[in-house]
């Protein structure tokens, strides 16, 4: 079964970089895993998750409500609005669900790990402290999760 | 680990803010768009070697870093004054073009066709690429997934990857072009042209023979009578990749040509107090607020300004397909913000086609792809025309190339005060005596989705959408309304 590790942010914009930070921490600790990063979002994922049988996604998220380097682990229902209208790409449930309806072979399991992040807006190569931190912790967490 | 439920409004601490305030009869007084700012981005570069640019910059934005490395390219043609050899300008702009149309592509299906083509009055749920595929059929998005499969590849082919390329150098590129991949360029190429057919017929089948869409096109709610801006070749013909930046005044009438250089003599930035956003405006024409005619010097850039910046295309579809929509929306310039929809889908025609041209350049496949450079740099300044709009990179470095200032004028930031009354007018138009309608939130999105304004920087994480707040305060100050994507 093939499965693929998909680290999206951007890392030149401090803890959006996160969830590319974790999955190179991914590839140092397990060689073979098949990782892609990417600063892309919405239907440009479908280009790398077609085909793969299991799908984990590690990226930032900014719900202001948990502690910056807090782990939450999402299904792709959670992430659908009710509303999809949007300025500019559409969201993973959506992409991944249109990828479906037009006939590309989708991951049989996704597993989306979300970080809470406290800074997206700096440009700088490194996460804050707090976030950088908890970078191996999560990373195992993500390993045994998944069982890696 | 806790498990949660992301509600859509959770991120929009600082993200996609319109605020709306009305006057003592309940209408609508002032109404301003507030997106959040990228900051440190000139800091972060300083100090590093300049030809680091062209791959540090395509990291600002996930969705046009291509974009970004041709003009920071460019860019350092200029900081150490070298030109490309004529192989490597072709492989540029043809690797320019390939991004084009896949941008430009991809808009129109995903991001801001399903108005159209779902309808704009179609269920919130439906209005997406997944209903585009139930309207337009199964063939149609098999076909966008084909096209866009191809174009990337070009990109992968010539940048060494479909998104942040690599290949741009000072006087040229990394590596030149092999027979066979000539081949699969042209095949590509010519896909390119014939799905570009396909979704200009699609829009023609949709929208041009749909009065109802014809007159939300041609309406008043979305008209500004603005300047336009676009780079333009030797015969004011619409170039992506090179030439002069023109500017037309709300007649038509050219009202400015300069190079890239010159864009401090014409180009100005206002500040608000209530936005990070810098507005770009003619600094000939002068700032006199977020007002449109010929006394204002804000203007527009992107798909339709290109269009009516310039006096045609310059390859023979797009060239057809240009005069069909002057035709049909009565003369130029054309001033209906809707109509970017259509001037997008000439430009991707255009940009395929010139692919096809390129393709089939006998001097692609020439090994010399590269002048080196000899001269000490101190300033440059690169230009393209990004999918949405004129976008420039100015660095300055000392006698090592370590840069010492940058300053890029991106896109958005030349349609922001456009982009502004654009939601302002709607805002006006729907809002009545302190009425706030339940579908004014799509409405005001059409507004700037039109503009195809690139806020992507603030998708980037989870869940992969810029919220969207709209918040109505009365002539007190006080909140009235507060409507979200699921408000």
């Amino acid at each position: 079964m093939s499965t693929l590790v998909l680290g999206l942010g951007n890392p030149i914009l401090t803890d959006d970089g996160v969830g590319i930070s974790i999955a190179r921490k991914l590839k140092e600790e397990k060689p073979e895993l098949e990782v892609v990063e990417t600063s892309e979002s919405g239907i440009a994922l479908l280009d790398y998750v077609a085909g793969c049988d299991k799908l984990i996604i590690i990226d930032a998220i900014k719900t202001g409500k948990g502690k910056p380097g807090e782990l939450y682990k999402l299904a792709p229902e959670d992430l659908k609005p009710a509303h999809t209208s949007t300025t500019h790409g559409i969201d993973i449930a959506t992409a991944l669900e249109a990828g479906e309806a037009l006939g590309c072979i989708m991951p049989r399991s996704v597993s989306i790990y979300a970080v809470e992040i406290r800074e997206d807006t700096t440009f700088r190569e490194h996460c804050t402290r707090e976030v950088e931190e908890r970078i191996p912790f999560i990373a195992r967490r993500i390993m045994e999760e998944e069982k890696l | 680990m806790r498990k949660i439920t992301i509600d859509p409004i959770t991120r929009l601490e600082g993200h996609g803010k319109i605020e709306i305030f009305l006057n003592d009869e309940g209408n609508c007084e002032r109404a301003y768009l507030q997106i959040p700012e990228l900051r440190g981005f000139e800091k972060f570069c300083e100090g590093r070697p300049a030809e680091e640019m062209p791959r540090i910059t395509t990291m600002i934005c996930g969705v046009c870093p291509t974009a970004h490395h041709m003009a920071s390219t460019k860019a350092l043609d200029d900081l150490w004054k070298v030109e490309p050899t004529p192989a490597a300008k072709k492989i540029r702009e043809l690797m320019y073009n390939a991004f084009q149309a896949e941008d430009h592509i991809l808009h129109f299906f995903f991001l801001g066709g399903p108005d159209f083509v779902v309808g704009p009055r179609a269920p919130a749920g439906e209005r997406n690429v997944l209903g585009v595929i139930a309207r337009a059929g199964m063939e149609a998005g098999g076909k966008v997934i084909e096209v866009r499969k191809r174009l990337r590849n070009v990109l992968r082919l010539i940048g060494g990857k479909p998104v942040m390329p690599s290949c741009g150098l000072p006087g040229g590129v990394s590596k030149g072009i092999s027979e066979e991949e000539r081949q699969t360029i042209i095949e590509a190429a010519d896909y390119a042209v014939e799905f570009s057919r396909f979704a200009l017929g699609l829009f023609d089948a949709i929208v041009l023979r749909n009065k109802k869409y014809v007159d939300l096109v041609t309406g008043e709610v979305y008209k500004h009578r603005t300047y336009y801006m676009g780079l333009v070749d030797e015969n004011n013909r619409v170039n992506f990749y090179d030439g002069d930046i023109r500017v037309v005044d709300p007649k038509g009438k050219e009202f400015a040509r300069f190079k890239a250089r010159q864009y401090l003599d014409h180009i100005r930035e206002h500040v608000e107090p209530w936005t990070y956003v810098r507005f770009s405006y003619l600094k000939n024409v002068g700032w006199k607020g977020f007002v449109d005619g010929e006394g204002s010097g804000v203007f527009r850039v992107a798909p339709l300004a290109r269009l009516n910046a310039a006096e045609g295309m310059a390859t023979p579809l797009a060239q057809e397909a240009y005069e069909k929509m002057y035709e049909v929306l009565g003369g130029k310039p054309v001033h209906n913000t809707l109509a970017f929809h259509w001037a997008r889908l000439i430009e991707a025609l255009y940009a395929s086609e010139r692919l096809s041209e390129l393709a089939r350049d006998p001097e692609l496949t020439s090994p010399e792809v590269r002048n080196i450079p000899t001269q000490v740099p101190r300033e440059g300044v690169g230009v393209v025309e990004a999918p949405r709009g004129t976008l420039i990179h100015h660095y300055q470095t000392d006698e090592r190339g370590i840069l010492t200032g940058v300053n890029l004028v991106v896109a958005t930031q030349n349609n922001a005060a456009a982009i502004c009354m654009s939601v302002e007018k709607a805002a006006r138009s729907l809002i009545k005596k302190g009425k706030v309608p339940a579908g004014i939130l799509n409405m005001i999105e059409m507004a700037f989705r039109a503009y195809d304004p690139c806020h992507a920087c603030a998708t980037h994480s989870l869940p992969g959408r810029m919220p969207l707040e709209v918040n109505v305060y009365d002539a007190e100050k006080r909140l009235v309304k507060r409507l979200t994507r699921d408000g």
